[in-house]
């Protein structure tokens, strides 16, 4: 039953409708004039009105449509003795429900609270509806905007990958011409020693050292490279050139992309196939899908403090099989389907733009394959991606 | 006879530092920022092997590796890259470089063995070349002989 406001001066049409209002089971309240019903509507909200609108009375144009301020919602009915052109055009303008002429009877105001109901329904609903649509949107925009800088970090990132390997390239050159003239160094020393008397067991260690050195630059350079060939190779947009892609590769690398997020809590297991078939894909874009997932379960387990994350590979008769398994909290029964929809996350606090596992799977099915994700019965979640093996040409 | 380099890199310091390392390896060295100071070089001096960065502004190493192709069929071309890309390394290979080395050179025996190996080559052209050059001084060579 709908919550009404009636305003009337007080003739005796005002009780009339309240009593045929309340016999109806409405809860119904009055008051004199629009200025009171105005006030009244600020401090709560009805929704529909039944206002008397005259030219001559208390309750005139200017009063109702503070009334309508007052109220946005609320359907508005108008019972009025008189039906000037200026009564209906000032009603429309207050975008009023419905014109009820004096003197009336029952039906009359019980049909048109009955549709003024339903109206009143319709745009509750609409503007939930509306009140929705603008929060997906903001949250879209949000998510749209976190992407783009995104992108534009992947962007930078190739331009500093470049000035790293020009930057390495010279501590490499620098190291080993070191390590080139290093002999010519010890003789140097050697002779220097014989000559002079110098500490022989001094001069071990400085050669010692120096060979030391280089070789941790050495090491440093591999795995500065290793780092920055796994980001160049994940951020390269992908050739023409289709070569095939080694899948236990493209594991490896994107292990090797996520070791600084794995390695505090997340124990690795590999059960990599052995001689296994090319698939026919672009190695980028399944190492995008599997630093997808690895981040995905890094980011569950830190959920339960610490665990691990098994790799499996496997080669079928005309698919190669990847199995993901974490040993995280799972994926919540209800939200299974919901997983691959795009900007859909269950992470918090901004950690996740919702495009991951749609991204993914666009890629994985524009390869000819597919992926699926399930809950283990042991716990955690199990993401399988299955992708053509490439065939002998 | 030492071979005479020209090492061909936009990035300041590690044509330096490449140069010294050559140098140190006693090599002759000639370094240039572009292909366009490359080929003014080439012009005035014997070079026998060009190390190369593929990718300089002005003109890159591919185009340098063209027009040396086209002008000087003798010198070796090196290539080197930091772009390290399946497309980079066919387009090297498809216009003629002996071989293409990706920096940062975590082995720069690596580049040593194909300066190397290019001077190899070049020896054994520049040995054959001067054999038939010899023959047809004295009159044995292809036609002259019958």
């Amino acid at each position: 039953m709908a919550k009404i406001l009636v305003i009337n001066k007080g003739n005796g049409s005002e009780s009339e409708i309240c009593e045929i209002l309340s016999s109806e089971g409405h809860s119904v309240e009055r008051c004199k004039d629009c200025i009171e019903g105005a006030g009244m509507l600020e401090a709560d909200a009805c929704d529909i009105v039944i206002t008397d609108f005259s030219t001559t009375e208390s309750c005139d144009a200017r009063e109702l449509s503070k009334v309508r301020n007052a109220s946005e919602n609320a359907v508005i009915i108008v019972v009025s003795m008189e039906a000037t052109q200026e009564i209906i055009s000032e009603s429309l303008r207050n975008n009023v429900f419905d014109y009820i002429a004096k003197p009336f009877n029952r039906a009359a105001i019980s049909r048109s609270v009955a549709n003024a109901e339903q109206v009143k329904k319709i745009r509750d609903e609409a503007l939930a509806y509306k009140n929705d649509l603008k929060n997906v949107i903001d949250d879209l925009t949000k998510q749209l905007i976190h992407a783009q800088r995104l992108s534009s970090i992947g962007t930078m990132l190739m331009e500093v990958l470049h000035e790293i390997k020009n930057q390495m390239t010279l501590i490499s050159i620098g190291g080993q011409t070191i390590e080139e003239i290093l002999p010519e160094f010890e003789n140097f020393l050697r002779g220097r020693i014989e000559a002079t008397g110098s500490n022989k067991e001094r001069c071990k260690f400085v050669l010692n050292e120096l060979s030391n050195c280089i070789s941790n630059i050495k090491s440093g350079i591999n795995r500065t490279m290793r780092i920055t060939n796994s980001f160049g190779n994940y951020t390269f947009r992908g050739g023409e050139e289709d070569i095939g892609c080694d899948i236990n590769e493209c594991i490896m690398q994107a292990l090797e992309l996520c070791k600084g997020r794995l390695k505090k809590n997340v124990r690795v297991l590999t059960k990599l196939g052995e001689e296994l078939p090319a698939v026919r894909a672009d190695q980028q874009l399944v190492q995008q899908v599997l630093v997808n997932l690895l981040l995905n379960s890094a980011d569950a387990i830190e959920s339960n403090g610490k665990g691990k994350v098994e790799i499996e590979t496997l080669c079928g008769k005309e698919n190669m099989c990847v199995e993901l398994r974490d040993d995280g909290p799972g994926i919540p029964e209800d939200k299974v389907e919901r997983i691959w929809d795009a900007f859909y996350t269950t992470k918090h606090n901004g950690k996740g733009n919702g495009l991951g596992l749609s991204v993914s799977k666009g890629i994985i099915e524009g390869l000819g394959g597919s992926i699926t994700a399930k809950n283990s019965s042991e716990g955690g979640a199990i993401f399988t991606i299955e992708i053509p093996a490439k065939k002998e040409m | 006879m030492n071979k005479h380099l020209l090492i061909v890199d936009d990035e300041a310091d590690i044509r330096k530092n490449l140069c010294s390392y050559f140098k140190l390896k006693g090599f002759e060295v000639d370094a240039a920022e572009n292909g366009v100071a490359a080929l003014d070089i080439l012009a005035v001096k014997h070079i026998d092997i060009i190390i190369s960065d593929v990718k300089m502004p002005g003109m890159d190493g591919v185009e340098l590796l063209r027009e040396v192709r086209k002008q000087y069929p003798m010198i070796r071309v090196i290539m080197i890259t930091g772009y390290v890309t399946l497309e980079n390394a066919l387009s090297c290979m498809r216009h003629g470089a002996d071989t293409c080395i990706f920096k940062p050179f975590q082995d720069l025996n690596e580049l040593t063995d194909a300066v190397n190996a290019s001077a190899k080559s070049l020896d054994m052209w520049q040995k054959k070349l001067r054999e038939l050059l010899d023959m047809k001084r004295d009159g044995l060579e292809g036609d002259n002989g019958q």
